[in-house]
């Protein structure tokens, strides 16, 4: 029997993505777990959940079914059943080539790094510049952040909206700005005010990442911090119009351009014979 | 113990080669072992050199025929001139000066002074092994220099600090370069030695004629110190037979940029460097520079005339711009082996040296010319003064050697690069030509390990690119065994 579906596996260091296509290029399923201490088990847990998501009439039983799984992201090299390993920035970048044409700047804020990533019209990488040495503008530093205020992210995301000024945060350390955060609550500044500070701060290392990669409309947010909504508000304000909403979840990305990227090589290696 | 090269032709340069360097070395000790004795209890760091043919191994890991070759000539040579200058602090000379690298040694030579090299144990050590310098590193921090000043700068206040940089000398000669985090450090050196010190300040404006007339004028003050302060003259005969040899190895020079130009260089990488780093800067027209540069360009000649590359597997032309990487010198055969990358010029190595021919007519005109090419030199002209200075070096050298992209080390210790690491970033984007900046510490792997430089490279390879890697075994190595 032929197999006709192609999977990508996101490994992050905070959760865990796939997503499943067929080859026509439609999105059957996908899932995003939170990532285990092994990210082999993290890949097994995704994928299974992204077989149990699959909509319609889908026939994929196991892992067997699939033509071609691409692995990406940090843990990419330990998905076991991957036939071949694709970096993140690669994957991100035809993830959202493929979600939208138009984007040609993408930042991603991954639970530890930093990512501006500048896309060709092929949906394959210009430019790109990344902080990975440091928690500062990522999920981990949203993490911290919202422990400081004992919210939830969704919460958290939209605080900032209802702000009447910006309380600066000086740190851009996580454990700093934690702590500084924590004395500002316990100085009884507005809430909203302090968030606003926090995403002001962020918007301004994604605007620095932005910049060494290359700014070109239309811009998009990728990565889980892309549904944080007072995050996007405050990068908008620095770089002055709107940041594209992809019509898909952003935190998919990176697994849906993986998935792509199997897509390719099914119908290459089939249309070759 | 030499690792079997699969023929016996390289088998032999291999051996030659080891045997060479364990001469050059034995005849530091020959002369007078007690000497040397109480020098090792002096300079503790002199042990450290002893590592050399461990280097030599890791930087020809996979090497086979002339590139072979030429890597053994480059590090027998620094060998050489590394004895030659542990010969001054070994046995002493009431004549020997401490200078800080990059001065115009050419008057030393025709002066026929000893100096040493303030930075040779800064320069040398982190190639053998990263770790070495740690220590003086921390000494130096504990003292109160700041953790994020330039490791070069650093591991030099640091040996100074511990007392193993000679203290017994005629004078100090300073000066304004490689940079200005280097010509801070030299006012702890002028304190604590309290010796007469003369410092020369090259200028960077070195367009302009007044500029120029200025540092001859300087050159001039430092004739009339080491005159005054040794008894000795000048002697010009000297320096014109000095200047000479300087102007047949920069012909020979502009003859391998012609070489790595063409569709099979047969030099590339560390091999390029570490020739030019240690003829143009250190002993420039020494007699040792000559029989070094000759010596090479032999063996260049008859692989460029066999068309027989420095890379077996060579796949992308790069020039590199900032230092390179000191604390991890085997970088080079890395991206060779993993990425098939060859380096065929890079900042340090690159000038303008079709108009850095000295003309040895007056004594006017040879201190013009040296004045002229000293305002040239590594990172006298690339990491000081206007933009002018430097953006349209890079562009040219991009043309001139073909590159496929631009590799730019980020040294995270220097600012002033770090913010012209930007610049030229804009502007690559700007001329949509790939460019990959890498963070790294010139000297210090603590800061940024050889796998997260490797990591970086990796990144900007496989998504810039699109390339696949030669050897994908090679792309994550553990640091404890790697080369």
């Amino acid at each position: 029997m032929s197999k006709n579906y192609v999977c990508g596996c996101d490994v992050g260091s905070t959760y865990g993505k796939a997503a499943i296509m067929d080859l026509e290029g439609n999105i059957l399923g996908s899932s995003i777990v939170r990532s285990k201490i092994d990210p082999e088990e993290t890949s097994i847990l995704s994928v299974e959940e992204a077989i149990r998501n699959c909509s319609g009439n889908c026939s994929i039983k196991g892992l067997d079914d699939f033509a071609c799984i691409v692995g990406t992201g940090y843990g990419r090299n330990r998905v076991p059943f991957a036939n071949e390993n694709i970096s993140e920035i690669t994957c991100h970048a035809m993830g959202v080539h493929v979600t939208n044409p138009n984007v040609k700047t993408i930042v991603d804020i991954g639970g530890q790094d930093l990512k501006g990533i500048s896309i060709d019209s092929d949906g394959s990488v210009k430019h790109f510049a990344m902080n990975d040495k440091c928690a500062a503008g990522t999920g981990r530093f949203f993490e911290s952040m919202i422990r400081a205020f004992e919210v939830d992210f969704e919460e958290f995301s939209n605080m900032s909206l209802s702000a009447r000024q910006i309380v600066p945060i000086t740190s851009q350390c996580s454990v700093f700005a934690e702590s500084e955060v924590v004395s500002l609550v316990a100085q009884k500044k507005n809430p909203a005010d302090i968030a606003a500070g926090i995403q002001a701060s962020v918007a301004k290392r994604c605007f620095t990442m932005l910049k060494s990669a290359g700014i070109e409309k239309d811009v998009t947010m990728t990565g889980g911090c892309a549904k944080n909504l007072g995050l996007k508000k405050a990068l908008e304000k620095i770089l002055k119009f709107d940041i594209v909403q992809l019509t898909t979840d952003p935190q998919l990305m990176g697994a849906l351009g993986a998935a792509e990227i199997a897509h390719r090589k099914v119908l290459a290696q089939r249309s070759a014979g | 113990m030499l690792k079997y090269r699969g023929n016996i032709k390289d088998q032999w340069i291999d051996f030659k080669y080891w045997g060479l360097n364990w001469l050059s070395i034995l005849g530091l000790v020959a002369t007078n072992p007690y000497k040397v004795v109480i020098a090792l209890f002096k300079y503790p760091w002199i042990y450290d050199l002893l590592k050399t043919n461990n280097l030599v191994k890791r930087y020809n890991e996979g090497r086979n025929g002339t590139a072979l070759l030429l890597s053994n000539i480059n590090i027998y040579y620094v060998i050489r001139g590394t004895v030659r200058q542990l010969k001054t602090i070994v046995y002493g000379s009431k004549d020997t000066f401490l200078e800080n690298c990059m001065i115009p040694t050419e008057i030393y030579q025709a002066m026929g002074l000893k100096v040493f090299v303030a930075e040779l144990p800064a320069a040398l050590l982190p190639m053998e092994d990263q770790h070495t310098c740690d220590k003086y590193m921390d000494l130096i921090e504990n003292n109160g220099l700041p953790g994020d000043t330039c490791s070069y700068p650093r591991i030099t206040a640091g040996v100074f600090a511990a007392g193993e940089i000679p203290r017994d000398v005629k004078g100090l000669i300073s000066n304004n370069l490689p940079c200005e985090a280097g010509m801070a450090s030299h006012g702890y050196y002028e304190d604590n030695l309290g010796v007469p010190t003369y410092r020369l300040d090259v200028p960077y404006n070195f367009k302009e004629e007044d500029a120029l007339n200025l540092f001859v004028e300087d050159m001039r003050g430092l004739i009339a110190f080491l005159e005054k302060n040794t008894g000795r003259s000048m002697n010009w005969d000297k320096l014109r037979e000095v200047l000479t040899r300087y102007n047949q190895m920069n012909e020979i020079e502009l003859e391998r940029w012609e070489m790595a130009a063409s569709d099979t260089p047969p030099l590339a990488n560390e091999n390029i460097w570490i020739s030019h780093f240690w003829n143009y800067n250190l002993e420039p027209g020494n007699k040792d520079s000559i029989e070094w540069y000759n010596e090479m360009h032999k063996h260049l000649k008859k692989a460029y005339d066999r068309k027989e590359p420095a890379l077996k597997n060579l796949r992308f032309r790069v020039v590199l711009w900032n230092p390179p990487t000191f604390a991890y010198a085997h970088f080079w055969n890395w991206l060779e082996q993993c990425w098939g990358v060859a380096c065929l010029n890079d900042m340090e190595s690159f000038g303008h040296f079709e108009d850095m021919f000295i003309d040895t007519t007056s004594n006017e005109t040879m201190l013009k010319g040296l004045a002229k090419k000293w305002c040239n030199t590594t990172m006298s002209r690339h990491t000081r003064g206007p933009v002018e200075n430097y953006l349209p070096d890079l562009w040219h050298m991009f043309e001139r050697f073909r590159a496929d992209f631009i590799l730019v080390a980020g040294h995270i210790g220097c600012r002033s690069s770090s913010a012209m690491s930007g610049l030229m970033k804009e502007e690559a984007q700007k001329r949509g030509i790939p460019i990959c900046i890498f963070d790294y510490e010139l000297m210090d792997s603590r800061v940024c390990s050889h796998q997260g430089i490797r990591d970086q490279i990796n990144n900007f390879m496989v998504n810039v690119m699109k390339a696949a890697p030669l050897n994908k075994s090679l792309l994550v190595i553990d640091d404890d065994s790697e080369w």
